[in-house]
């Protein structure tokens, strides 16, 4: 059972920054780049560096991510000996039992889960971002480093710092301050919430910072601080490549959007595969009438109008005479004839009626925005979703 | 669901004229229809109607088969109690070459699995046909009638030699006719049969030496003419043999009629099971022009389709122009190539500016991994 590193990924969180699309589903289980969901990328991640035994951690909303999770077979993570764990809060004997109080506070109420793997590092991710890394290359350098704490981190532009986590390090590259959110940057390396534990170290800082009550139980806020006041070694491991934050509407369109340009990260590639649970689909079915250009498409779509530049789930029907631009739709999503639908994002099984109209282009207004149509919805026929809505519920024509 | 259902697929000596399409492979693990094999068809038909030991009779040039079922998880099959069971041609006494001459042939070769088989009834079916029929129902014909061999019959007509059962006016057939060309009297067999256990071993005990080897030839015709009788169980969904180059042309053209893709593929239930690979989703460019087409995943689309069928991983590069051609897995087609009534198989390379063209009655067949 002893295993070198595992890793654990906060997937609790609610994502309330997108609205109704998350209303009803925690964000890792969010449809994303047509044919995956957020979470494939760091299962698939773990999956292709090696790592053998992931907690997932669930909080808000779990019932469709334990679901899609299963056994974790499509991620080749259902070994005997190890796997994918969904780790719900949970009550003890004698104890009410709480609910994850913040990202430390679930990785101390998992203690025993990982001390009976016994590992030696502790890989902590989130079920939030967009990218393709190999853990195994930032266990090295933690390795080679000594550090209690390897932090991945990004570089980013000085005006985009203040939004992020900054680090600062010293001399010999080790990190000497950790700010979140900075006004004021110092540097310009973000955290993207990454971190490898040396489980010992963790361990220990997890226990005491629990019975500390003032703190916040964050690993950002309270953790690597500790950690750095109490003078462990803390690496930054260096990460160039693609990665977004998909925690707002317009980062999770703009990310979906960069799929389009797959030399920005590449999906093909045979040797870094990201992995997805699909349904049981026939292919992708384009109509005489069909106009499909600059777009990503999936198995079970039937296509017969108008599609430009977009982002299609599995399932998705756009009907002759119905017009898709620059748009996002999950799974299901309904576009009858002579609709259109412009910079939005359809969430899972949206149907857009007869002439409704959903989103436009940029107008140069301050107040437009990407449209947002929640999972469900139905915008009637002839109804119109105004630029930068967000729709909760059915909408009819007035 | 519990039930006593037990599945037999059989996969005989692939049909000459199938030519290059059998080259490296059965005629079972021929691609279709974007993404599936043949066997998938009948694979996902015996698991929707709550089968869950199914056993695979393969002929000689398995590997493909092999490589395609594995463990049987992608059917729902990888099962601790039953589940697949791969039957590969090297149980019989006599010196073979792996070849049979008919589906009793193929059951004597396995005829000690048979007999340990604990389930009443047998589902037996043809591998080489595409279908989607609800199985469940014709079980509940054969449970209802308590016949001992239900056939599943289609009212349409085939194009392809065939076998007719015609059906008197209690509903049972007794009168088999073999291989009709077109249209005639009664119903078209589908080549799946339902058979109490203890019926099925009378069958193969007539046929076991080695002059019995066809199923409906030896077997139901020694049966018909001592007063046996066969219930029948009518369907009018799409179902097609595949026998040759053409037939998988012209099965493959029918799918851009919505009516037969609406029927192999019904949106709501009996899906038809497939080997799952890690895909992305099908990439189309600004330069691509894509009209009645069946796309599957795992493509990138920069030239110009016109009913055409894309299986997983194909690549079709800018100014590429494709009318009525079948691209199987990681097949590319190179800059400026022009094709019409191609049937490329997988992992072929055709180079830029080809020109290649078949005809609808003789579609040009590239084998598999060729560069053209």
């Amino acid at each position: 059972m002893k295993k070198e590193c595992i890793a654990m990924l906060l997937a609790g969180g609610q994502g309330s920054r997108l609205y109704a699309l998350t209303a009803n589903v925690a964000k890792p289980n969010l449809p994303f780049g047509g044919k995956y969901r957020i979470i494939d990328f760091p299962l698939s991640n773990c999956a292709n560096s090696g790592i053998d035994t992931v907690g997932v951690l669930t909080q808000y909303r779990p019932m469709k991510l334990n679901a899609y999770l299963g056994t974790g077979q499509p991620w080749d993570l259902s070994a005997d000996d190890g796997g994918v764990f969904i780790l719900p809060p949970y009550m003890s004997a004698g104890e009410k039992g709480n609910w994850f109080s913040g990202t430390a506070n679930a990785i101390y109420q998992n203690i025993d889960f990982i001390d009976v793997r016994d590992p030696e590092y502790v890989l902590i991710l989130s079920g939030d971002h967009i990218y393709k890394m190999d853990y195994a290359d930032m266990l090295r350098e933690h390795k080679e480093k000594g550090a209690a704490c390897t932090i991945a981190v990004i570089q980013v532009s000085m005006s985009e710092a203040p939004r992020f986590g900054i680090l600062n390090t010293g001399e010999n590259g080790y990190i000497t301050e950790f700010e979140e959110k900075p006004p004021q940057p110092k540097s310009d390396l973000a955290s993207m919430g990454i971190y490898i534990f040396t489980w010992k170290k963790l361990r220990q800082a997890l226990i005491e910072d629990e019975a500390d009550p003032h703190s916040q139980r964050d690993f950002g806020k309270n953790i690597i601080p500790k950690l750095l006041a109490e003078g462990e070694k803390l690496w930054p491991y260096r990460f160039k490549g693609y990665w977004r934050d998909v925690g707002t509407i317009t980062s999770l369109w703009d990310a979906n959007m960069d799929m389009l340009s797959p030399d920005l990260i590449d999906l093909y590639d045979q040797d870094w595969p990201i992995m997805s649970r699909s349904p049981i689909r026939p292919p992708q079915v384009v109509g005489p009438e069909a106009d499909v250009r600059h777009s990503i498409v999936t198995e079970g779509c039937i296509l017969d109008g108008k599609v430009f530049n977009s982002v299609l789930s599995n399932q998705v029907v756009v009907e002759k005479g119905a017009t898709v631009e620059y748009s996002v739709l999950m799974p299901g999503a309904h576009v009858e004839t002579g609709a259109e639908v412009r910079f939005a994002i359809l969430g899972e099984n949206v149907r857009v009626c007869r002439g409704a109209h959903v989103g436009t282009e940029p107008d140069g207004t301050e107040s437009w925005g990407v449209a947002t149509c929640g999972p469900d919805v139905t915008v009637g026929p002839g109804a119109l979703v105004a630029p930068g809505a967000m729709l909760y519920d059915d909408l009819v024509a007035t | 669901m519990r039930n006593d259902l037990h599945g037999i697929i059989y996969t005989l000596h692939s049909e000459r004229a199938l030519r290059e399409l059998v080259e490296h492979r059965n005629s079972a693990s021929i691609p279709f229809g974007g993404r599936y094999r043949l066997i998938d068809f009948a694979l996902s038909m015996m698991v929707n109607a709550g089968i869950h030991d199914v056993g695979v009779i393969m002929e000689r040039d398995y590997q493909s088969l092999l490589d395609h079922m594995s463990n049987g998880a992608d059917w729902g099959l990888a099962r601790r109690s039953g589940g697949l069971r791969l039957l590969p041609p090297f149980g019989l006494r006599e010196a073979h070459s792996g070849n049979f001459n008919g589906c009793m042939e193929a059951l004597r070769s396995v005829s000690s699995y048979i007999r340990d088989i604990p389930h009443e009834n047998i589902v037996l079916c043809a591998a080489d046909w595409v279908g989607n029929i609800d199985l469940s129902k014709a079980v509940e014909v054969h449970m209802q009638t308590g016949a001992d061999i239900t056939a599943v019959c289609s009212e349409g007509y085939g194009h392809f030699p065939h076998h007719r059962l015609v059906p008197d006016s209690d509903g049972f057939a007794r009168t088999l006719l073999f291989s009709e060309g077109g249209p005639g009297p009664g119903l078209f067999s589908r080549e799946i049969y339902i058979l109490k256990r203890t019926f099925l071993l009378q069958l193969m005990d007539y046929c076991s030496d080695a002059v019995h080897n066809h199923f409906h030839r030896d077997a139901l015709a020694n049966y018909l003419a001592n007063g046996g009788k066969i219930a029948i169980y009518a369907h009018n969904q799409y179902a097609r043999r595949i026998t040759s180059v053409r037939d998988y042309y012209d099965a493959s053209m029918e799918l851009f009629q919505p009516q037969m893709l609406a029927e192999l593929f019904p949106a709501d239930g009996l899906p038809i099971r497939t080997k799952e690979r890690s895909e992305v989703s099908t990439y189309y460019s600004d330069t691509a022009k894509v009209h009645a087409s069946l796309v599957a995943d795992g493509c990138y689309v920069e030239g110009e389709l016109d009913h055409c069928i894309l299986f997983r991983g194909v690549q079709i590069a800018k100014g590429a122009k494709l009318k009525n051609c079948i691209i199987m897995q990681d097949t590319v087609i190179q800059e400026g190539a022009a094709l019409s009534c191609v049937i490329a198989d997988k992992d072929c390379v055709i180079t830029e500016n080809s020109l290649l063209a078949g005809t609808d009655r003789i579609p040009l067949v590239i084998p598999k991994g060729e560069k053209v």
